[in-house]
């Protein structure tokens, strides 16, 4: 099969998968415990204004005309009004979404070039000391929680050391908002070379980038390790060896380059788990980017928020698995798909 | 031979393999010699230590295998004493070696292009165009239809004989004084492995190398070898020229495995063929003695217990046999 024919199944496919993801969105809120209408009025509300309430929301249609009254709305980019934030749930999610990406780029990065190294160093000397701390930080990475090794890098590096700032946000209080570009603040202060607002910002963001980044840190050394010990034991890697080439270029070019394929399918599921995790260390360091917004919706039982964020989150999740899918093509010419 | 002194002399190499249940020992006290623009066969069953024997010379070894002992000594330089860094530079360069399966062979995931510029550019600076060049013309002289359009593809979208030729290819290239081809011909058809082995004759002519080619096919060994050796459970039993070995061979396993491609070549029913009994002996606890003596119907009492030791039975004849053995195998 072609890649083009290839593509257009997984789009077909991408499109039944979002209709999916769609209605759990949609019955979420009736499915959650609590009337929306009454949360909005308060308990003191008559029940008639409640009914009025209900009404005015289409509570009171069928399910099937809502869904579609729903879904009509979502696709003019009506995603409902948060009643905590008094806006529409697409400004404060187009408002807070960088700040996330931002959060989760940075620990993918961590992840990747620290797990990435690890784990070659781990398969050239196996059962040497990178092995050994692979092992460690893999039984790190599974069993403890993400909110507890925050707690303690920032007891560690913020209460101890004072060489990091407090977990309050994304900058310094004193520094200017970088001129929003793509809404990354370290990425728009290098783009109009705001050194200060870089500084601020990547001090504020390391801690939380790097308690992110130890949740997928495990799987890709040890992924990255075993593909690399495979490919280092190939009949290709000795056949390159007795041709005379160096170790580097053994190692890296083309060990490395084989062994990185399953790492690479790997690092797109991780990133899916990344945004669970997001919630959590937003919340440990007051990040204001999605994962806070929802938590802070959830507590308040907000409806519109959390469907959206459903909503968003499971579409972005199937997308990242289709790129992961498209990217294979790239990396492995062996691929063709039966 | 030639008069001043082999290519590759090995002797008395000894390999071991450190497992959970105790030392391997795949190759013992082994020596033998090339000479200068010789091919030197190496025959022997599964698992007798050809291709560790091929791999220590190039100090290629595969964990938790070792060289405990003995000496390779290649062009007047001892290469156990070599340090990596120097043995990296003879590697491709001054002994090439090929594998039993080409395909698995190539990186996967580069085209042959790219592979073949990697082994130009080991160990020569070569320009791109220059790069482009020589790979068209190795691959034409290799028989490889469409050189230029070979040079796009994947190992995947090539033949094994394809892949075959892209690998003596990438081996050739730096014109290696020795060439190491391990069971050439194994994953090849009929065809594929006769054009095969008339091109390593030629590049042996042409470049006045030498090659050792491992093999479990006694006729390939008769049609292709000026030398052969015979190995059995990492021994060499018996060494001497294709010539006097297969004429008059002087080690009893030498002789089994003679019997039994001889009668295959004489189109006889399958059930002649003279099997050798038995099998290759456990080498985790090697027998004290002779290693073939379970197997051997010459056996006699001394042999399990004592050593065979090494005895030139002719010129440049060497077999590891008890004496006794030897001659009464040799009375018509």
């Amino acid at each position: 099969m072609t890649r083009r024919r290839y593509l257009a199944r997984r789009l077909a496919l991408l499109v039944l998968v979002v209709f999916g993801i769609s209605i759990v969105a949609f019955l979420l809120v009736h499915v959650l415990p609590g009337d929306p209408a009454r949360s909005r009025l308060g308990v003191f509300a008559t029940e008639e204004l409640v009914q009025l309430k209900r009404a005015e929301m289409g509570l009171d249609k069928s399910l099937p005309e809502q869904y579609v009254t729903y879904m009509g709305n979502v696709f003019r980019g009506d995603l409902g009004d948060s009643w905590r934030t008094h806006n529409p749930v697409a400004e404060d999610f187009v408002e807070r979404f960088p700040a996330t990406i931002e959060l989760a780029l940075a620990a993918l990065l961590i992840a990747v070039v620290l797990g990435v190294s690890l784990g070659v160093a781990a398969a050239l000397r196996r059962n040497g000391p990178f092995d050994h701390l692979a092992t460690l930080l893999g039984i790190l990475g599974i069993s403890a929680p993400v909110f507890w090794i925050g707690l303690l890098l920032i007891i560690a590096f913020v209460t101890q050391l004072h060489v990091l700032p407090a977990p309050l946000g994304r900058l310094a209080p004193d520094v200017e908002v970088p001129t929003q570009i793509t809404g990354l603040y370290v990425v728009d202060s290098i783009l109009t070379a705001n050194w200060e607002a870089l500084r601020s910002s990547l001090l504020y963001l390391v801690l939380p980038a790097v308690t992110l980044g130890i949740l997928p840190l495990a799987p890709i050394t040890r992924m990255t390790r075993a593909a690399m010990i495979e490919a280092l034991e190939s009949d290709f890697v000795r056949a390159a060896r007795a041709l005379g080439l160096s170790r580097t270029q053994v190692v890296l070019k083309i060990a490395l380059r084989n062994a990185l394929i399953p790492v690479v399918s790997m690092v797109g599921l991780q990133l899916g788990y990344l945004v669970g995790g997001a919630v959590l260390v937003e919340i440990v360091f007051t990040w204001s980017g999605i994962g806070l917004y929802l938590y802070r919706s959830v507590i308040g039982l907000d409806f519109a928020p959390i469907q959206s964020l459903v909503l968003i989150v499971g579409v972005l999740f199937a997308l990242i698995n289709l790129t992961v899918d498209m990217l294979y093509f790239a990396i492995d010419p062996r691929i063709r798909v039966a | 031979m030639s008069a001043n002194g082999p290519l590759l002399r090995v002797s008395e190499l000894q390999v071991h393999f450190s497992t959970r249940d105790g030392t391997l020992d795949a190759v013992d006290r082994i020596s033998f010699e090339i000479g200068a623009n010789e091919i030197f066969g190496l025959v022997g069953e599964s698992g007798s230590g050809k291709s560790v024997t091929a791999l220590s010379i190039l100090g290629l070894v595969p964990p938790p295998g070792r060289i405990v002992g003995g000496d390779i000594v290649f062009g007047g330089r001892n290469l156990r004493e070599l340090p990596e860094r120097v043995l990296r530079t003879i590697r491709g360069r001054e002994v090439g070696m090929i594998f039993q399966n080409p395909r698995a062979s190539l990186d996967p995931v580069r085209t042959v292009a790219v592979q073949l510029a990697r082994a130009l550019r080991a160990h020569h600076d070569i320009g791109r165009a220059e790069v482009r060049r020589r790979s068209v013309r190795m691959l034409r002289d290799l028989g490889m239809p469409d050189p230029e359009a070979a040079l796009t593809r994947y190992p995947h979208q090539l033949s094994g004989g394809m892949c075959q030729r892209v690998m003596v290819a990438m081996m050739l290239s730096s014109r290696p004084r020795l060439l190491i081809a391990d069971e050439p011909t194994t994953a090849l058809d009929e065809t594929v492995g006769a054009q095969l082995l008339e091109h390593l004759r030629r590049f042996k002519e042409e470049q006045a190398a030498s090659i050792l080619l491992i093999t479990h096919d006694m006729g390939v060994i008769a049609e292709m070898c000026d030398r052969v050796g015979v190995m059995h459970a990492g021994h060499v039993v018996e060494v001497g020229p294709v010539g006097a070995v297969f004429r008059d061979p002087r080690h009893p396993y030498t002789r089994a495995l003679l019997d039994s491609t001889l009668r295959i070549d004489r189109d006889s029913p399958l059930s002649d063929i003279e099997r050798i009994p038995g099998v290759v002996p456990n080498l985790l606890h090697p027998p004290p003695g002779c290693r073939f003596a379970d197997r051997c119907a010459y056996v006699l009492p001394v042999c399990r217990p004592v050593r065979p030791t090494r005895r030139e039975v002719a010129p440049d004849h060497h077999v590891l046999c008890q004496e006794t053995v030897i001659r009464e195998f040799a009375a018509p």
